[in-house]
């Protein structure tokens, strides 16, 4: 999804996967089926809270980033 | 195998994560394996060692760390403590902070129930404290606090005269000059004169001597009060010679005429003159004086003299005006009644003062006195459970320290220990406000006259807001307490230490609001103490008449419509006692113009005739029937007594003296055969014997100075009967004596029936009801300070319960383990007995 630039380990995964499920953020996707073939795969689709989180914190990066901007550093 | 290795790895994380991901995390590193073995062959295992060694250093202690908060938060909920999610401020789900307040309750009464007799002392505890505050909060909120029952109660002023040579302002007036002052004041809108008198009333039953308000027709229009049934006075009532008319109060309504709705328009008999029943006033009403009827004052067309003052006024001021602006404005016009009329006025001032000051006199000080002894036994009783609750608490560290072993904090534990306090104070007050209810009663009939409004007394929805509000705050309080022994380092260390430990900052507080307890104890005791011995010192003065609590007393008012002659007079009482004699169960029977052991009486100044220069003052005169002495047991000193002839004789000059009057007049000499000369006896009086003393209405003072001669010489219209039982009950004896009277006159009622015991003991004034007081307070601070001993030392005990328990194993004696104990007990209390002492005696020797 990243395209190689986030590379996590399977602990760190699976970890962030568990904590953002607890936090409602993302939830099984209920219709993803495995293709033929394939090892076994579970699917999780972002969540209303999660799209919100999201937004949220995409906004406050937005923030920091034009903060920076505008103490003269080129970004 | 590397993946085999690492699936290893994979069940040291948390069982749960494990279960939800497992295989998806061995398959995401097998896959990442797979993909590095396609592009490096063997070389990708230093590279995936590190990656997987590096993910797992992060992502292993992370789940473990998410574990333990998801179970710390499964059981803090299962606590019902507040908390929020780990996840920064996100709260956990559940059921919201108003039911887990329920759940601790349910919590904290399921445990008190288990400990049902700690339960039972707290509560018992905190209902006397509780009620004890609300019933005097009644008392103070009826007597004091609430407003008068008046329309606008600020706006009603009580005029007044003053003299400098007769204690300043508060003295009646006269009408004529209330009259000029009404017509002249433009700050007052209104006014009126009113006046207090006592009168016979015949009622359903027989006829009552009742206290009358005499008024101008203004009267209910000044306070601003319409009658609930019939009307109210009208100008003409007052007009001289008019029909009487009369409001009754609404209890004279109730109690004399049986609450008889066709009662307006009834006629009755006051002093045997008709009177018709106009109205009745509200249930709520009252006055100074507590009248149970109100009668014009009839003023219209008489003559008054601008000297005599007997009369007073109520007057309400014209819309926001001052009272000083009004004083101004009455001292401007009695100056001029001053200069125009000087032989009545000269030296006299007028003064005005707010009603409230007038209604509710300086009487009431005393009940703040006793909130004040109140208020310390509510004191006593909140430590006192703050302390038990201290103790419980005390036995339950481990729990506190598993609480926070898994994740709970301090604060976390306060609505476990409120509940537990509210639970109690609750419960407490519940049971203190219902026992207030005959807290306030017997205060009332305790304080009897000396409270304001006493007849309105009731245990009132503000005091029972009073008793919620207090029941809440003590919770509060004694609830928090136990929080100082939960300091997370204390518990720990104490479970540590297997409960051994050095009393702490918790033991040191018990152990000193223990000590307050006992000093608040020792001074209530000691006050108690020394109100006993003064009234013990009083009882032990010799009152000077035999057998008291078996003679009763009542007085007769003969109406002067019938009774205007004094051979008529005389007669009456002739047949009285010669009827009363003839009663079974009496012993002897007397009349008396004024009853023994009372104050206020006829006095006159009493010259020795042989000693000019002797003069007794303030000598009591008493006009006595032939038995007086027989029935009250007075002995005789010297001389002899007054013989039946002389009793007889309307022209006799013969008396008797009391020891106090002979020894003041003649000194060690012989009184007897001594003439004394009263300035209204002609002549002089000869002393033919002299009696014993009879104390008067000083309950410390000594006996008066006092004379005796025959009613016969002059028969009174008001004069006291006394009736000698042969039984032990005098009482039993009334009834035939209201027929008997009822038989002489059906319109002559008696009043004022009491044993001349019931008399004597009303010479103790308040110290007899403040020794009562005090001495139940003091029981009641003793009996607290106990539980509170109580509760400091089973807090000990439990504190060394280890390190007593391996003195008996090391051999020693249950005896000497005892005795330890008892020294720690002594060491607490003998410290606060020692400074409550030396605070009572500083007290007992203050002028206060």
């Amino acid at each position: 999804m990243s395209e190689g630039v986030v590379s996590l380990g399977p602990g760190s995964l699976y970890g962030a996967i568990e904590r953002m499920t607890e936090n409602g953020l993302i939830e099984p996707a209920p219709d993803a089926e495995t293709p033929e073939g394939a090892s076994r795969r579970r699917y999780f689709q972002i969540t209303t809270r999660g799209r919100q989180t999201l937004q949220a914190e995409s906004v406050r990066l937005q923030t920091v980033l034009a903060h920076v901007r505008r103490m003269g550093f080129d970004t | 195998m590397l993946i085999a290795m690492y699936r290893g790895v994979v069940r040291l994380f948390p069982a749960a994560t494990r279960k939800s991901y497992g295989e998806d995390i061995v398959e995401a590193a097998a896959s990442e394996w797979q993909l590095r073995r396609s592009r490096w062959g063997r070389w990708a295992y230093p590279g995936m060692i590190w990656w997987l060694v590096c993910d797992t250093a992060v992502s292993l202690p992370s789940a473990h760390l998410r574990n333990f908060q998801r179970v710390a938060r499964r059981h803090r909920e299962k606590a019902w403590t507040p908390t929020y999610d780990v996840n920064q401020g996100i709260r956990s789900q559940g059921q919201g902070e108003v039911m887990d307040w329920i759940r601790e309750i349910k919590m904290a009464v399921r445990s008190l129930w288990r400990q049902r007799g700690f339960a039972g002392i707290a509560i018992v505890t905190l209902a006397l404290g509780i009620g004890a505050n609300t019933a005097i909060f009644s008392v103070i909120d009826g007597a004091l606090l609430r407003p008068l029952p008046y329309d606008d109660p600020d706006g009603l002023v009580q005029l007044s005269d003053g003299h400098e040579d007769f204690g300043g302002a508060g003295i009646n007036q006269s009408i004529p000059n209330l009259l000029d002052l009404r017509a002249g004041a433009s700050l007052m809108e209104e006014a009126a004169i009113y006046t207090f008198a006592s009168g016979n009333l015949a009622t359903e039953e027989r006829p009552e001597r009742v206290r009358i308000l005499r008024t101008s027709h203004e009267m209910l229009g000044v306070l601003g009060i319409s009658p609930r049934l019939g009307r109210d006075l009208l100008p003409e009532d007052d007009i001289s010679g008019s029909q009487a008319v009369a409001i009754l109060t609404d209890e004279t309504w109730r109690a004399r005429f049986g609450a008889d709705p066709g009662i307006v328009g009834r006629t009755t008999t006051m002093d045997m003159v008709p009177l018709e029943v106009v109205g009745v006033l509200p249930p709520d009403f009252s006055f100074p004086g507590t009248p149970e009827l109100i009668m014009p004052l009839q003023h219209v067309g008489e003559e008054f003299s601008r000297g005599s003052r007997n009369y007073n006024a109520v007057g309400r001021l014209v819309g926001s005006s001052d009272i000083e602006a009004l004083r101004d404005e009455l001292e401007a016009i009695y100056s001029g009644l001053v200069a125009e009329y000087p032989s009545a006025n000269e030296g006299w001032y007028t003064w005005a003062v707010p009603m409230r000051d007038f209604a509710l006199p300086s009487g009431g000080q005393s009940i703040y006195l006793f909130a004040g002894a109140v208020a310390l036994v509510l004191l006593i009783a909140c430590v006192n459970v703050a302390n038990l609750l201290i103790v419980r608490a005390e036995g339950r560290q481990a729990e506190f320290a598993l609480r926070y072993s898994l994740g709970a904090t301090r604060a976390g534990l306060i609505p476990l220990f409120l509940s537990e306090g509210l639970v109690l104070s609750m419960l407490g007050g519940l049971a203190g406000v219902i026992a207030a209810r005959w807290g306030v009663e017997a205060l009332v009939a305790t304080f009897g006259g000396a409270i304001p409004r006493a007849d309105q007394i009731h245990l009132s929805g503000t005091a029972l807001a009073v008793g919620l509000a207090t029941s809440v705050v003590v919770g509060l309080a004694v609830g928090l307490m136990p929080l100082l022994r939960t300091d997370p380092d204390h518990v720990l260390q104490q479970v540590k230490d297997g409960g051994r430990g050095s009393a702490g900052r918790g033991s040191r507080l018990g152990r000193g609001l223990v000590m307050a307890e006992i000093i608040l104890a020792v001074l209530l005791v000691s006050g108690a103490g020394l109100l006993t011995r003064s009234v013990a010192r009083i009882q032990e003065i010799e009152l000077g008449v035999g057998d008291p609590e078996r003679v009763l007393t009542f007085t007769v008012t003969l109406p002067a419509a019938s009774y205007d002659e004094p051979p008529v007079i005389k007669r009456f009482h002739d047949d009285l006692l010669a009827q009363l004699e003839r009663l079974p169960g009496v012993a002897s029977v007397a009349t008396v113009n004024r009853l023994p052991l009372m104050g206020g009486s006829n006095t006159t100044n009493f010259p020795a005739v042989a000693y000019p220069e002797r003069v007794a003052r303030f000598v009591s005169i008493r006009s006595a029937s032939q038995h007086y002495f027989e029935t009250l047991g007075v002995p005789l000193i010297a001389g002899r007594w007054l013989t039946p002839a002389e009793f007889s004789d309307e022209e006799g000059v013969t008396i008797l003296a009391n020891q106090t009057l002979a020894h003041q007049l003649f000194g060690d000499d012989d009184p007897v055969g001594q003439m004394v000369g009263p300035r209204w006896a002609d002549g002089g009086l000869r002393i033919v014997g002299v009696v014993g003393d009879i104390l008067g209405g000083n309950a410390t003072g000594p006996a008066p100075p006092a004379f005796y001669f025959p009613a016969s010489r002059n028969p009174t219209r008001d004069f006291s009967v006394m009736v000698k039982s042969t039984g032990r009950d005098p009482y039993a004896l009334l009834p035939n004596i209201r027929q008997s009277i009822e038989g002489l006159n059906a319109e002559v009622p008696i009043y004022a029936i009491q044993t001349l015991e019931e008399i004597a003991e009303s010479r103790l004034g308040t110290r007899g009801v403040a020794k009562k007081l005090f001495g139940t307070f003091a029981l009641l601070a003793l009996g607290l300070g106990a539980v509170g001993i109580y509760g400091v030392m089973s807090f000990t005990v439990a504190q060394r319960s280890k390190e007593l328990g391996v003195r008996l194993a090391l051999g020693a004696s249950r005896g000497s383990v005892f005795l330890l104990v008892a020294e720690h007990g002594a060491r607490l209390t003998v410290p606060g007995v020692v400074i409550g002492v030396v605070l009572s005696l500083v007290s007992a020797s203050s002028p206060w």
